[in-house]
């Protein structure tokens, strides 16, 4: 652990977000929650509104809201949607939860459920 | 802040209490199919296979508004690079840099946006909506065009969310008033759109069609939908040519040719007075007749009229060589050669089956505005027939018609026509025309003559008379044909009648000149009787005068003694 957070800033995420909306705010709180949990001390999280911040959006092409970019570790990876699927939030950012790690990997699953439902939230919405 | 999908019933219903507003498209032809334009402050979608001119039609709704209607505009394109777009709108003659520049147009390039991104969960598209709202309000827009909505849901998938935002985008862009035209593609099974954008723009459908028949490829526009507002429900054959979307209604929807009331001769005196006075500028005329009936020698007269005037002519040869042309209205007294090199004369030979039909449409276009002459003569129109099958040969000749007539060329066809059925293969046409002049050959006491009859004429009293059409050495003349006992004389029946007419004419002459000479003797006679005469009246009247004073002299006298004896009488008493 303590190895881990020596190399601090393993990742280097960005996250553009527009306002308050549903999905931008599901955004935060899951991946907040997972910075402070499977992630702890190794993600630097950069929050953009797109709103007050117009040129990012143009610079980094953002079309979807909200769009998290996964800048380090390489190779660059975009992801869209609320993040509310914490298993494939990580499977996505390249994270391998080591198996016998119990305590890292013994919460994720409370997460997961914390984000399940916004997911159908966000659906609901918009149908 | 995201409109409720659910409101769109209600727009609806103020659509139908207003009368509904057209944003001009500028588009030739379009104008007057969809009656003013597209819907404005409404989406307008327009779909149509690859190749079919839809985003030269966005771009068109875009420039044509900033240009022509001080409507700024968007551009929000997916597909396009930055080249390609400059590059499209550099070929309809037009500079989108200067437009951005000039703040009329904004341009957002989306060709570049990665589509790597993994989805997990739900979003939305307010980025694009940003995007969107910063460019409008960059040039305060009053038109947007979305070209094509297609990537959207192949970049973000086809989703129920995908979809919800595209209608939020519709409800968006109808709420800021913005008149918008989200470019769609057909389906590889022939459907509307690929993913039914169709059901979400629910106010103007607009399909382009591009297809092939008999190896002809045409372009077509047919408006599917426009609620609220009258509008052509035909297809449309359309071009795109240097001026863009060019559309040809078939009927010439509104015939909004302006119609001169300047005459222009023909270089045959005779024939301008049987026109009461020549063609009309900008008039349509067809010449038909028979292999060899001079149609094409009347056209060379025409065209040498007008060159005589200092006006340039396009002279379109489907049979001909411009060289062996030449050379035949030499031999009439026609030097075309003189106008060529004078600049007032361009032959365009081309044999109509080399090309396309609707390549020929496009060539023609390019010619007239190079060239740009008063007068286009078409010969002969028949040749089209082998291009292509009659639908499409009659589709293609009334564009042709269309597109010189709606710069006010003045315009002469001609068409060769089978012997015995002279007026049936332009009964096609012969509404749209506005003069007929008919060659006609009779044959009689063993030789052919031509007669020329002009059939129709529009806004002129023009002659029913028919009259001999000879080729001379210095040109064609027309005579009068000689009406005999046994219908029209020409040739030499003429010649003989009317020697047979003059000797006739002698012999009642000779006679009458008898006569008179009789009557001049009769009258000298009479005049001397009555001079002879005169003189004797003068004569004696004379004596009489003198028998008169005479007679007075006496009874003055007798007067005058009878006073003497009674004056002597009292004197003697």
């Amino acid at each position: 652990m303590s190895e881990e957070q020596a190399q601090q800033k393993t990742y280097l995420l960005t996250l553009y977000i527009s306002g308050m909306c549903p999905h931008s705010s599901a955004a935060l709180d899951n991946i907040q929650c997972l910075c402070a949990g499977e992630l702890k001390g190794q993600v630097e999280l950069e929050v953009v509104d797109i709103r007050s911040n117009p040129e990012a959006l143009i610079r980094e092409r953002i079309l979807a809201i909200p769009t998290l970019i996964k800048r380090l570790p390489l190779p660059v990876r975009r992801l869209i949607g609320d993040l509310g699927d914490k298993e494939r939030l990580l499977k996505a950012l390249g994270v391998k939860i080591d198996p016998a790690g119990g305590g890292g990997g013994g919460t994720p699953p409370a997460h997961g459920q914390d984000g399940a439902p916004h997911e159908p939230r966000g659906v609901g919405e918009l149908q | 802040m995201l409109p409720d999908p659910v409101s769109a019933g209600e727009s609806d219903e103020s659509c139908a209490l207003m009368p509904l507003q057209k944003a001009p498209s500028g588009i030739q032809g379009f104008d007057d199919i969809s009656e003013g334009g597209l819907p404005r402050g409404r989406s307008t979608l327009v779909t149509g296979s690859a190749g079919a001119g839809k985003s030269i039609f966005g771009l068109q709704f875009l420039i044509n508004g900033a240009q022509r209607f001080q409507e700024a505009g968007v551009l929000l394109s997916f597909e396009e690079s930055r080249q390609s777009i400059v590059q499209n709108a550099a070929s309809l003659g037009f500079n989108i840099e200067e437009l951005v520049r000039s703040k009329q147009l904004a341009v957002e390039y989306l060709q570049t946006f990665p589509n790597d991104a993994e989805t997990i969960g739900s979003f939305n598209l307010d980025g694009l909506f940003l995007r969107l709202e910063l460019a409008i309000d960059a040039v305060a827009a009053r038109r947007v065009v979305i070209d094509p909505i297609e990537t959207l849901l192949t970049r973000f998938g086809n989703s129920d969310i995908v979809r919800g935002e595209l209608l939020r985008l519709l409800e968006w862009l109808h709420g800021r008033g913005l008149s918008s035209v989200i470019i769609g593609e057909t389906g590889q099974q022939g459907e509307l759109t690929r993913f039914g954008i169709e059901e979400y723009v629910s106010d103007c459908v607009i399909k382009l069609d591009h297809r092939v028949e008999d190896q002809i490829s045409t372009r077509y526009i047919r408006l599917l939908k426009y609620r609220g507002s009258q509008h052509q429900t035909n297809e449309f054959p359309y071009i795109i040519s240097s001026r863009g979307i060019e559309i040809t209604p078939i009927t010439s929807v509104r015939l909004d040719y302006i119609a001169s009331s300047e005459r222009i001769g023909t270089g045959i005196e005779q024939l301008d007075q049987m026109l009461g006075g020549g063609l009309y500028k900008g008039s349509c005329t067809l010449i038909s007749g028979n292999t060899g009936n001079g149609k094409t020698t009347l056209m060379a007269s025409i065209v040498s009229a007008a060159a005589l005037r200092g006006e340039r002519s396009l002279l379109v040869s489907s049979e001909e060589s411009p060289s062996q042309l030449i050379r035949d209205m030499t031999s009439v007294g026609l030097d075309l050669q003189h106008w060529i090199d004078a600049g007032l004369l361009h032959i365009w030979a081309e044999r109509t089956t080399s090309q396309g039909l609707e390549e020929r449409l496009k060539q023609l276009e390019l010619v007239l505005e190079e060239f740009q002459p008063q007068l286009v003569a078409l010969d002969a129109i028949g040749s089209l027939i082998h291009a292509g099958n009659q639908k499409a040969t009659n589709t293609i000749l009334i564009r042709e018609i269309d597109l010189v007539r709606n710069r006010g060329i003045t315009m002469l066809m001609s068409v060769l026509t089978e012997a015995d059925h002279e007026h049936s293969t332009v009964v096609g046409i012969s509404s749209i025309l506005d003069t007929w002049l008919l060659l006609k050959n009779v044959e009689a006491d063993g030789e052919r003559t031509r007669l020329l009859v002009v059939v129709k004429s529009r806004g002129t009293s023009h002659s029913n008379q028919m009259r001999e059409f000879r080729l001379t050495d210095h040109g064609p003349v027309l005579e009068d044909v000689v009406i005999g006992p046994a219908g029209i004389l020409t040739g030499s029946a003429r010649t003989v009648y009317q020697q047979k007419m003059l000797e006739r004419t002698a012999r009642q002459l000779a006679v009458i000149q008898q006569k008179r000479q009789d009557l001049d003797q009769h009258v000298a006679e009479v005049e001397a009787e009555m001079a002879s005469m005169q003189k004797q009246i003068n004569r004696e009247s004379s004596q009489r005068e003198a028998a008169i004073a005479l007679e007075q002299e006496l009874l003055a006298k007798q007067a005058s003694d009878l006073l003497w004896m009674e004056q002597h009488r009292g004197e003697g008493a």
